[in-house]
């Protein structure tokens, strides 16, 4: 076997090579275990490259000015300009007087602002005769690439409009695939009547997009920035380099569309790149997700586990087993985890007394900081996924309180949402929950080797009716700002680590 | 024939869609907003004057990052000193919840190691590498701009990641 050149390989890596040869190369690579490792290898650190070359020469608020500053030039340009040396021209535009670009500023604004809208290309379909006008200052910041968009009318009726309104309740044509393009590049394509609206971060400007209904792609590949997208419960960013495909299922009110979190179901596959901050409901974090990986959400339906103070959130159709599935049986080393949190902690300690010595403005401590809750979320090797189909669950409230066991027999998570008792039992050959709304009622449906695992366990209704989980192993249960009663506890071994 | 108002609309519309990378790119080889700032403006302003001569088939973002580069080639050769384009952080930039994110992506320690490193290579390797990071560039098409051949853009890159490997691997 003949092999490619070690710089052939790292250009490829570096994603230098395209068409044939690309295809050339990678076809020895699937068949060449010696090249495929160093192409790994290369492509690793290409990642850590990239990063380091990339992320310092970006900036958000210098960009944005730079951006506008060339808008003003471009409308400043003289029509005989065309025949200048460029030398002259650059002196000329860098040294224009104040005058000149003051007169034209308010007028090179508007265009700046309308720019991106009044010259996209035309859309395939010409807007209908009596389509409504979206005045320039309500556009959102998007243009139409290809379809048509509907916006209400003062009778709820849905009609055709000539441009993409800020922040109300859009539908795609019925007919063809509605694409466009977002103002900081990102594109976006969705399936025939897909009912959705756009709207700006509020920090950052960026756009954000809430899909009410509807199946489609984001596509942030070419572009530095990223695009917030809202879906049901779901909320994640789709970071550079990235495209997502989502599945939004709803009993969307099409007549009255009023909130995004009307959609029921809410699938998002990863097709390219990453996606990042993915939270489920409010205040809660998730982890990234990568290339290739999927997730699904349901309404309300969630997975708190607590480790060492640390409450880590899941979407709950995505089953959290431990490791032990891959064959090793082995459950979480809690010592382990506890000891690196414990490191983290120490650390992240000593950034927050840096950050209120600095009056707490400085950024890079923040992004310090940010960076250790992120080594924090990253001990958990030891746990894995396993995406599960979507499950109604009636009058499934906030988790009360939640209680996690692990041992030799696998990992248990009992958790009250107020209404039912939940517990889901983990181990080498999968996951399984039980629900019950009682304690005695779940314990008859659990297998009888693990409701010994729950003998101590205690369940008492507060004042408002909800059931709360108030005894266990233990019964010093801490309430987190939550209101969330969590207690890691870890029946095998002597040394509990929460003590 | 593409009319004035039509061809300034048109570069209008690329700098808002392509403003972001191309003034990272130009950040990263001038060394501070400032500069970058002009070399994007006159980035635009050639791409409107030869706006004539783009091929609309072609990939856009890849015609102005050759813009681009050649602007940084130009004002780099029009200072008396080179100045180096180790860019810090500017501690009020308001960075992003995708940036904070993209901090996992490595170690810092590493990373500052890696920053580093790059900093030391050859003026042309770092150009391939900010070519292709920001300009999506192949090797051929950096070639085209750097006058080299192909093989040697990937050979010159080959050799400075392996100094670079066995500097890191210390």
């Amino acid at each position: 076997m003949q092999h490619p050149e070690d710089h052939d390989i790292t250009a490829l890596a570096y994603d230098l090579i395209e068409g044939t040869e690309r295809e050339a190369l990678l076809e020895h690579l699937s068949e060449c275990d010696v090249c495929r490792a160093l192409y790994d290898n290369y492509r690793d650190e290409q990642s850590v490259v990239r990063e380091a070359i990339v992320r310092d020469a970006r900036s958000g608020a210098a960009e944005a000015k730079a951006l506008e500053n060339t808008l003003k030039m471009l409308g400043a340009v003289a029509p005989t300009e065309g025949a200048d040396t460029a030398e002259n021209k650059r002196g000329r535009l860098l040294h224009m007087p104040v005058w000149v670009i003051a007169g034209q500023v308010a007028a090179l604004l508007a265009v700046a602002a309308g720019l991106f809208f009044i010259m996209k290309p035309d859309p395939v379909e010409a807007p209908a005769d009596d389509a409504i006008t979206v005045a320039e200052i309500d556009r959102a910041p998007a243009s139409v690439d290809e379809g048509v968009v509907y916006v209400r009318d003062t009778e709820g009726d849905w009609k055709q409009a000539d441009a993409m309104p800020m922040d109300e309740w859009v539908m795609a044509g019925d007919s063809k695939v509605l694409t466009f393009t977002m103002a900081n590049g990102s594109k976006a394509e969705l399936q025939p009547n897909a009912v959705f609206r756009i709207a700006r971060n509020g920090g950052n400007g960026d756009p954000i997009v809430y899909l009410l209904h509807g199946n489609g792609v984001i596509d942030t590949r070419n572009v530095a920035g990223e695009i917030e997208v809202q879906a049901g419960e779901a909320n994640f960013l789709t970071m550079p380099g990235a495209r997502v495909q989502l599945e939004c299922l709803g009993e969307a009110d099409r007549k009255s569309p009023r909130s995004w979190s009307r959609a029921t179901y809410v699938g998002a596959q990863v097709l390219d790149g990453e996606v990042g901050d993915v939270v489920v409901t409010s205040n809660q974090r998730g982890l990234p997700l990568q290339n290739g990986e999927r997730v699904e959400w349901t309404p309300q339906k969630f997975e708190v586990i607590e480790i060492d103070g640390e409450t880590f959130v899941f979407g709950h159709t995505y089953e959290f087993v431990p490791d032990g599935e891959t064959g090793d049986g082995s459950v979480p080393d809690f010592e382990a985890i506890r000891k690196q949190t414990e490191r983290l902690r120490v650390r992240f300690e000593a950034l927050e007394k840096r950050m209120q010595k600095n009056g707490g403005e400085n950024n890079r401590l923040q992004i310090e900081l940010e960076k250790t809750m992120r080594e924090m979320l990253k001990d958990m090797p030891e746990w894995r996924f396993t995406p599960a189909p979507p499950q109604e669950l009636e009058g499934f409230g906030p988790i009360h309180d939640v209680l996690v066991l692990a041992d030799e027999a696998g990992t248990m998570f009992v958790t009250s949402n107020g209404k039912m008792l939940s517990v889901r039992i983990a181990d080498r050959t999968g996951a399984v929950t039980y629900e019950a709304t009682s304690l005695e009622a779940l314990l008859e449906k659990m297998p009888e080797n693990h409701r010994e695992r729950l003998a101590e366990l205690e369940v008492k209704k507060d004042d408002d009716g909800n059931l709360r989980i108030v005894g266990g192993d233990s019964t010093d249960f801490e309430e987190n700002e939550k209101g969330v009663k969590v207690k890691v506890i870890r029946q095998s071994n002597e040394s509990k680590h929460n003590d | 024939m593409v009319s004035e108002s039509d061809r300034r609309s048109e570069v209008s519309r690329l700098a808002v869609l392509h403003h972001g990378p191309l003034f990272g790119y130009c950040r990263r080889r001038l060394g501070n907003d400032s500069e970058a700032d002009d070399a994007l403006q006159e980035t635009f302003m050639r791409a409107f004057k030869y706006y004539g001569s783009y091929d609309p088939t072609r990939d856009a973002r890849k015609w102005l990052f050759g813009i681009a580069h050649n602007v940084c080639v130009e004002v780099a050769r029009g200072r008396k000193r080179h100045t180096t384009v180790a860019v810090m952080p500017d501690p009020s930039d308001g960075k992003s919840t995708t940036e904070v994110a993209l901090e996992r992506l490595a170690q810092e320690e590493n990373l500052e190691n890696v920053r580093r490193e790059l900093e030391k290579l050859p003026d042309r390797t770092r150009r391939v590498l900010e070519l292709r990071f920001f300009g999506h560039m192949t090797s051929a098409e950096i070639a085209q701009l750097e006058d080299m051949k192909e093989t040697a853009v990937r050979v010159t890159l080959h050799r400075a990641l392996e100094g670079l490997r066995a500097k890191l691997a210390r």
